[in-house]
């Protein structure tokens, strides 16, 4: 039977703890027992998403957008499962292919090659499928011999370009972007724009936080506006964007 | 509880390819570029127990012959004690990197530590049945018999630790500086290089070293390898108990922080 894969938020609320920044110190209280300096002043907790109701259906291409800290990357990583919610439903089905920093968690002193399969393995791939994929990902990086150099030798363009082969090689069900959408120097985003677009229509689903406006359009069936942790706009890109520039320049 | 660690389990079996290679990336990394490699997990215990059989065996007019596979037992399991709750501070912290970009069940890391531990324990066994085979090589058959046993409950021991020292050491930044000086203290208090007779000397302090579940843990492994019977169905109990409880501490403690975690990287 075909899965019925969707991303359903229905009354989200998902707060940003403060307690761990208003821990202080021996010194900090000691200092300020003895008045000789300002007791620490408490944070609050940072309400990020509130009472947020979203369904993503399969074939959906979501553009997510909105200024900084309207909480774009707080609803990815939510729909991801990284971040627990305070109250209201998360229900995702499907495989999640996230995207979020694609550089880190190299591990420095093992070769490119070696990279890859840490990497591929991460994103969730069995030896046997990295295996047969790894020639078409040291192809795509054109790294030629540097593959079997420890990473740490390489410049960060480099890094960027296997971080970004490997990363685009394993295909997901429900596809999480932040920001990445092609990555390294001129010769390379040409290319690596079109592997993006590739996996983007592999994907049931798409979900896009970015401020590039331009691919939003370009690449999303569908945008919504944050602002302050809600849902303000929800459309088509074209419509959508307008309205986004409008408040922007308001 | 059951449904819940099934569950785990099961998603733990999912990421298995990762977890594998994270336990071979770490175990590469200890001796990556280093001449002998491997051979120093066996010929480090065996110098430091050369060292301090001389240095302890001349301070407290021990025989050396016997006395040196005492002290080797006591360092390797050590090792072990300091490689779950000092080490295993890391556990979370150092994965913070994956942590942030997957949600993998966080028990996975602490596994992956306990897993390159107990391999390291293993492999570092090497070092006291070359002893043994030496000195006594009978031992060898009830060493190499009970061992099986012994290494389920070190490694339910491991998790333990370095799943509660994991969680500790990513919400009280205190603990990689406080955590030594506990475990100097447990050290003295417990036959790692010390042997009964010392004990002996106050009631109070003899009481202790009967019920210390370091005792009946590192008699796990003396009682077969050293003196070629099978531990006690005494060791066995506390020592099982110790981990029970152990492990039921750590399970708590996952179950209560694993989901705010991410905040606190």
């Amino acid at each position: 039977m075909k899965k019925n894969i969707h991303i359903y938020l229905d009354k989200v609320n998902m707060f940003y703890p403060s307690n761990i920044y208003n821990a202080t110190t021996l010194k900090q209280e000691v200092f300020s027992f003895l008045k000789l300096q300002k007791p620490k002043a408490l944070l609050k907790d940072v309400h990020a998403l509130k009472d947020l109701n979203l369904h993503v259906e399969a074939g959906e291409r979501l553009g997510v957008i909105g200024h900084n800290g309207s909480g774009k990357s707080t609803l990815l990583k939510t729909i991801a499962g990284i971040y627990p919610v305070v109250s209201g439903t998360v229900d995702v089905c499907g495989r999640i292919k996230a995207l979020f920093d694609i550089v880190l968690g190299f591990d420095l002193e093992s070769t490119g090659r070696e990279n890859i399969m840490y990497r591929a393995l991460l994103l969730g791939a069995t030896p046997k499928e990295i295996e047969a994929k790894t020639q078409e990902i040291i192809d795509f990086t054109e790294l030629g011999e540097f593959i079997d150099f420890p990473v740490k030798s390489y410049s960060s363009g480099m890094v960027v370009r296997l971080a970004f082969a490997v990363s685009t090689s394993i295909s997901g069900e429900i596809l999480l972007l932040d920001e990445v959408i092609a990555a390294g120097d001129v010769s390379f985003i040409k290319k690596a724009r079109k592997r993006m677009l590739e996996l983007i229509d592999k994907a049931e689903i798409m979900v896009f936080v970015s401020h590039d406006l331009a691919t939003i359009e370009e690449v999303c069936t569908r945008v919504i506006m944050l602002n302050h942790g809600r849902i303000v706009a929800d459309g088509s890109p074209k419509e959508i964007v307008s309205y986004y520039k409008k408040e922007m320049n308001a | 509880m059951v449904s819940k660690l099934k569950r785990d389990w099961q998603r733990i079996y999912v990421v298995r390819y990762f977890l594998l290679n994270l336990v071979k990336l770490d175990l590469k990394n200890k001796y990556r570029r280093s001449k002998l490699g491997i051979l120093w997990t066996v010929l480090y215990p065996m110098g430091l127990s050369a060292i301090m059989g001389v240095v302890f065996s001349v301070a407290f007019n021990y025989e050396l012959a016997g006395y040196m596979p005492y002290v080797l037992s006591g360092i390797l399991f050590w090792d072990l004690v300091s490689g779950a709750f000092g080490g295993g501070g890391y556990s979370l912290l150092s994965n913070d990197s994956y942590i942030r970009q997957c949600n993998n069940p966080l028990m996975m890391y602490t596994l992956k530590s306990s897993i390159v531990t107990i391999i390291n324990f293993t492999i570092a066994m090497v070092s006291l049945c070359a002893w043994i085979l030496v000195q006594d090589p009978l031992n060898i058959l009830v060493g190499t018999a009970s061992f099986p046993i012994t290494i389920i409950i070190f490694f339910f021991f491991v998790w333990g630790g370095t799943t509660i020292a994991g969680y500790t050491c990513v919400q009280y930044r205190d603990y990689p500086m406080m955590i030594p000086l506990i475990l100097q203290v447990l050290w003295y208090i417990s036959p790692v290089f010390f042997q009964e007779d010392l004990f002996k000397s106050n009631k109070l302090v003899y009481t202790w070293f009967q019920w210390n579940p370091i005792t009946h843990m590192l008699n796990l492994i003396r009682a077969p390898f050293i003196n070629g019977v099978a531990p006690s169905v005494w060791d066995y109990a506390i020592s099982i108990l110790f981990v029970a409880l152990i492990d039921i501490w750590a399970y708590y403690i996952n179950e209560k922080k694993e989901r705010d975690l991410i905040f606190y990287l």
